[in-house]
């Protein structure tokens, strides 16, 4: 068994999972964002992903000694994750569509979706990186190079690994496909246009005028090329940009989202607790393009070519 | 068209606030109110509006609709 007992565990093996657990754990740590979105700022929230990201981790990490040591039904346990991670997006989901009715706007569904489904990779990340990291040290130790190489080797595997599949799964925003930029807003009578684009003909009080007119805030989303119009004219989308702006700034009252198919322009506009220009138009840019309403715009023009 | 009906934020006539003038064949399931002159007309709007958390819009020919979402 070359000098590891089946019993006890070896020197070797126990630098294996504590290496591999840890960089799991780190790879989660690095993509749990508390940034512009706020999510998952609250501390409960960042400790059970902590945790949740620790036994992936362990997962991965004993894998590999497991099957080392015959024990083939370890494999098993990776499926155990698997499922164990579909439930963190379904209680994701859940919990999300429960706080739905307590926030300024909708997220929406698709937005969920999109949140419920990235909590679930980032598991993975945990998984695979401590995966990647244990079988890099078990490389090493095979060749019968000293421990400390073994660590160094899991270390660079495991950083190898993470980058690899934070790029992979890194998503675009609005703003990679999109001008976005002030607008002003004009009331005329009951009707609120901005920059000639109706949008609303809710403001029949003069209250409702005055509010709109001297606190109301809008933003023009602009596709910088034609097919972005597509995802960004989603309504799944345009609930997530106005989701994030009003949880940024707030919402006194009034809240509106249109689109102009003459120039494909969408239109955003709210009357704001907190009136920060440049933090609206940084978190409209910093919006997630959602993974639902992704199109490839090569494979729809050879499709159309095709036909 | 795409799927309007479910992404549609409607909303429901609450009530209408009218002046004399104005002739109501049906409202539905709104409240109708005649008031006196416009500065009443205005007034009583925005009460109701106030009260029920509505929305306000008026029509080119001068009628008020509380509408709620």
């Amino acid at each position: 068994m070359d000098g590891r007992g089946p019993m006890i565990i070896s020197t070797e093996d126990l630098w294996l999972i504590i290496i591999a657990i840890a960089m799991g754990t780190m790879a989660r740590l690095l993509v749990l964002k508390v940034d512009y979105k706020q999510y998952p700022s609250y501390p409960n929230g960042v400790l059970i992903h902590i945790v949740l990201a620790f036994v992936a981790a362990s997962i991965g990490a004993v894998a590999i000694p497991a099957i080392k040591s015959n024990n083939y039904t370890a494999v098993t346990f990776l499926a155990l994750a698997v499922q164990n991670f579909r439930d963190v997006r379904k209680t994701e989901r859940e919990s999300l569509k429960d706080l739905e009715e307590t926030e300024y706007t909708p997220r929406g569904n698709a937005y969920i979706d999109g949140i419920a489904k990235t909590f679930e990779a980032r598991n993975y990340f945990a998984l695979v990186v401590s995966l990647a990291s244990a079988a890099s040290m078990e490389i090493v130790a095979a060749l019968h190079i000293g421990i400390m190489f073994q660590v160094v080797a899991g270390v660079i595997a495991g950083s190898i690994v993470y980058q690899v599949i934070s790029r992979f799964s890194k998503g675009k925003s609005v703003g990679d496909v999109a001008e976005v930029r002030l607008a002003e807003i004009k009331v005329e009578g009951c009707e609120v246009f901005v920059e000639g684009t109706f949008v609303t003909n809710l403001a029949g009080t003069e209250n409702a005028q005055k509010m709109i007119e001297k606190e109301g805030v809008a933003v023009i989303i602009e596709p910088s090329q034609k097919h972005s119009a597509i995802a960004l004219h989603n309504f799944g989308q345009r609930k997530a940009i106005l989701f994030e702006a009003t949880r940024t700034l707030g919402a006194k009252r009034y809240n509106f989202t249109r689109k102009d198919y003459e120039t494909g322009r969408i239109i955003i506009l709210f009357v704001p607790i907190v009136r920060d220009l440049e933090k609206l138009i940084d978190v409209v840019k910093n919006t997630p393009l959602l993974e639902s309403v992704k199109k490839s715009h090569a494979v729809l023009r050879s499709k159309a070519v095709e036909d | 068209m795409g799927n309007e009906r479910s992404q549609r934020q409607t909303a429901a006539i609450i009530a209408v606030v009218t002046l004399s003038n104005h002739k109501i064949v049906s409202a539905g399931e709104a409240f109708v109110l005649e008031a006196k002159n416009e500065e009443e007309q205005q007034k009583l709007t925005l009460e109701i509006a106030k009260t029920v958390k509505g929305d306000v819009t008026q029509l080119s020919n001068g009628i008020y609709l509380i509408l709620r979402s």
